[in-house]
């Protein structure tokens, strides 16, 4: 805990703040938002209770041969307008309520977030911690204008704030002042790395000082927005070649072969095929469905020193990752995917992973080489193009490549001469399998711990396996089966290489803290009980 | 956080020594090797630098089998830099981590876990499994005798049971490089883990009744991957109590970010 306000500041209006006279203010979100939240379905379910209240009531009265809604009597019309006024006061109270003390701030050096009528619930995140900056639009929110801002840090969804919801042009402003601050805390670090870290720690405030400027700057034009930073290169994924990646799929093919001969085997044998199918179907194709509706439109645009990767058809998603904050890349070819010779890109980013992350850790859902070879240089700088393609297409014996032990061969027969590494200027690059092929490129700098694994099998081999372990994704860095020797000779460099690359990551101590929490925390999250308004 | 007398970052006299004199390992050793001068990146600092000038793997001499059969332990003239937190500008194989080993010593100054451990995880064992022993032995005179097979299993479950937790405990070892903690443990399925300094996130110490009535406690540690495997059980407590100050402050100098 760097920072806990004092208890009275639920109750100002006038929050503490760092620098007297500083530019950085609370600001509101949008006032539709609880509605938006679900204001319009407590409505709708009370207003339809009320309705049947009121059918209830004319039953109870009249009898099931009661009058037609004209001839009702003027006061029962009266009791139901009434009970949905009502409701729809309180929920326009509270949710006025709730707005009134949902506040943001683009602060100096973090971001925080205070909402919560019950339970004050107060987030922060400091920019040296933002992973990614999202702006969502779900359908709903699109009708109206609005969108969604959700910063993402590396503790996990529990951590990230979400800013629910803005103007689409107000969102944009904040997630670019909010990466603003982020690149200027990425400058400031890498300024103090450059000069001597003792100094440093004196230096700290100074440099601060060089960026005192808050959102309303921003707004002002101050500071230059970062959506004016050109894009290099755009990507996009035809929306023709996303269809055919879903439908040319091992399920299509079960479906087409399944369809007729549930249809022949109802029409002609046993009836109760069709209805058990049917299920079954339906959950083959809603995943589909969604990936489609998820992954359609798929651009990445390419700019100096983040991706911008934007998605989705009802619900628009625009990802913003700082390349910086890119922990590992996998680049995967299932076997079905072999012919049409497309390819997958998942990347792991901190605080990203779990169920329903998948749609942010793809980061190209299908591709052709030339893309995937181009994305993957621009995300990880300094990787070999030749390397990743050997370790795509490769089957054994390229130059670079430390593979499985021969020895190894009775536990993989098919992929030991695949499955290995190759050393890049910034990342390992592991490939595995075969049939189904699937390139890591881990960057040195982000291996977190090694560990060389042996099994009985192994010993009698003589093979062991390496585990570079990573933050939590979709990307594994195992290398199995090298020979024992290649094992711990694996171990010895790339830990040194790691160290070597770690250098450059280091964060320097801040003016005036000696740093307990470390660079991978997440969020603070203080959560106070009921209290008075 | 706790304070020990030992402020320094430095590895102990004698290893330091040991690094000097007995086996330091210059980058010429590391290039010998076949696929590492892939990355020994010229003069170029690893992250955003183009790859021009940096040797191309693409291209790069196909891995020779001679110099795996000699990992890297051979004396060479040149010592080693002091340890961190100044960057050198190649990658530098730690000399001390090129000898860590599945199962030798290799010359390293390996920490075996208190022996205190084997009796504290034989009490578990036994609190489990006796009163189980007695429950099949009982119900073997009173019921069935066909229930002395259930107490000859579980006899010998007890047994193996014992022999194992010796033979765990004792395969169980660290390290403290200058930069890495290494540990050891396992005997059937070996593994080494290896975490640097800069990548502790927190340390846990944790002590059970058990083990407290033993003057024990056990190391977690902490990186930013679920994956890593760092706990050490058995520490003398003001052992563990030291090394854990000593990993925090090691760590607060070698932090890196995310």
């Amino acid at each position: 805990m760097t920072e806990r306000p004092e208890s009275g500041w639920l109750e100002s209006s006038q929050p503490e703040s760092n620098q007297p006279g500083s530019a950085e203010e609370w600001h509101r979100l949008h006032p539709l938002s609880p509605f938006l939240r679900g204001g319009v379905m407590i409505l709708a379910v009370g207003g339809y209770l009320i309705s049947q209240r009121v059918e209830d009531f004319i039953g109870y009265t009249w009898g099931p041969t009661g009058p037609e809604p004209e001839e009702l009597p003027f006061s029962g019309l009266l009791v139901a307008a009434l009970a949905f006024l009502a409701l729809v006061a309180v929920v326009v109270f509270y949710g006025w309520l709730s707005w009134r003390v949902a506040k943001f701030r683009v602060g100096q050096d973090k971001l925080e977030y205070r909402w919560g009528l019950l339970y004050k619930q107060h987030r922060q995140v400091r920019y040296d911690r933002i992973q990614s900056v999202d702006i969502t639009r779900p359908f709903m929110a699109r009708l109206v204008g609005l969108s969604q801002v959700v910063v993402q840090s590396a503790g996990g969804s529990d951590s990230h704030v979400e800013l629910s919801y803005l103007t689409h042009t107000r969102a944009l402003e904040v997630r670019d002042a909010v990466l603003s601050r982020v690149d200027a805390e990425e400058a400031q670090a890498a300024a103090l790395a450059a000069g001597r870290p003792g100094e440093a720690v004196g230096a700290a405030g100074q440099v601060t000082g060089a960026y005192p400027l808050g959102l309303d700057a921003v707004l002002r034009g101050t500071v230059e927005p970062t959506r004016g930073r050109t894009v290099l290169r755009t990507i996009k994924v035809p929306t023709g070649r996303l269809v055919l990646s879903l439908l040319y799929h091992p399920v299509t093919v079960l479906i087409i072969l399944a369809v007729p001969a549930v249809l022949l085997g109802s029409i002609y044998g046993s009836v109760a095929l069709l209805p058990a199918m049917f299920p079954i179907v339906v959950g083959l194709v809603i995943p589909h469905g969604r990936r489609f509706l998820n992954e359609a439109n798929f651009v990445v645009d390419v700019e100096s020193d983040r991706l911008r990767i934007t998605h989705g058809l009802t619900t628009q998603r625009s990802n913003t990752v700082p390349l910086a904050r890119i922990q590992a890349v996998e680049i995967s070819q299932g076997w079905f995917w072999r012919w049409p010779d497309w390819w997958r890109m998942k990347v792991t980013i901190a605080g990203v992973a779990g169920e329903d992350t998948e749609s942010q850790t793809t980061a190209f859902p299908v591709g052709m080489e030339e893309e995937v070879l181009d994305l993957a240089q621009v995300m990880l700088p300094g990787v070999d193009r030749e390397a990743v393609l050997a370790g795509m297409r490769g089957m054994g014996g390229e130059p670079g490549f430390t593979t499985s032990s021969r020895r190894s061969a009775i536990f993989q027969p098919w992929t030991w001469r695949r499955n290995g590494y190759a050393v890049s200027e910034t990342a390992l690059i592991i490939r595995r399998g075969r049939l189904a092929r699937v390139v890591s490129l881990v960057p040195h700098a982000r291996v977190q711990s090694m560990s060389v694994a042996q099994g009985p099998l192994d010993r009698w081999r003589r093979v062991a396996s390496v585990q570079l372990d990573l933050t939590a994704g979709p990307v594994s860095g195992s290398v199995p089966h090298l020979d024992l020797d290649e094992a711990h000779r694996l171990l010895a460099e790339q830990s040194a290489r790691s160290a070597l690359a770690r250098t450059a990551l280091r964060t320097p101590l801040r003016l005036g803290a000696t740093r307990q929490t470390s660079p991978g925390e997440p969020a603070e999250v203080v959560t106070e009980g009921p209290t008075s308004l | 956080m706790t304070t020990t007398p030992q402020p320094s970052f430095e590895p102990p006299a004698d290893q330091a020594a040991d690094a000097l004199t007995d086996s330091a390992v210059t980058d010429d050793a590391v290039a010998d090797s076949g696929v590492a001068d892939d990355a020994v990146p010229g003069d170029a600092l690893p992250g955003r630098v183009p790859s021009g000038e940096a040797p191309d793997p693409g291209s790069a001499p196909v891995v020779s089998p001679e110099p795996l059969s000699e990992p890297l332990s051979e004396p060479l003239p040149e010592p080693l830099s002091e340890p961190l937190p100044e960057a050198p500008e190649h990658p530098r194989v730690d000399p001390e981590m090129a000898r860590v080993e599945m199962f030798g010593e290799g010359g390293l100054d390996w920490q075996p876990v208190s022996p205190r451990l084997i009796t504290t995880r034989t009490i578990t064992l036994l609190a489990w499994l006796v009163p189980m022993l007695i429950a099949a032995v009982g119900a073997a005179l009173l019921v069935s005798e066909w229930l002395w097979i259930a107490a000859a299993a579980l006899l010998l479950l007890i047994v193996w049971g014992l022999w194992l937790i010796r033979r765990q405990v004792s395969a169980m070892s660290y390290l403290e490089l200058s930069e890495d903690l290494v540990i050891r443990k396992g005997r059937l399925f070996r593994q080494v883990s290896s975490i640097p300094y800069g990548r502790l996130q927190y340390v846990d110490l944790q002590s059970g009744p058990l083990e407290r009535k033993y003057g024990m406690a056990t190391l977690q540690i902490f990186t930013a991957s679920p994956s890593t495997s760092a706990t050490l059980p058995g520490l003398p407590v003001e052992i563990a109590e030291q090394m854990r100050g000593r990993l925090m402050r090691r760590g607060e100098a070698q932090r890196a970010g995310l």
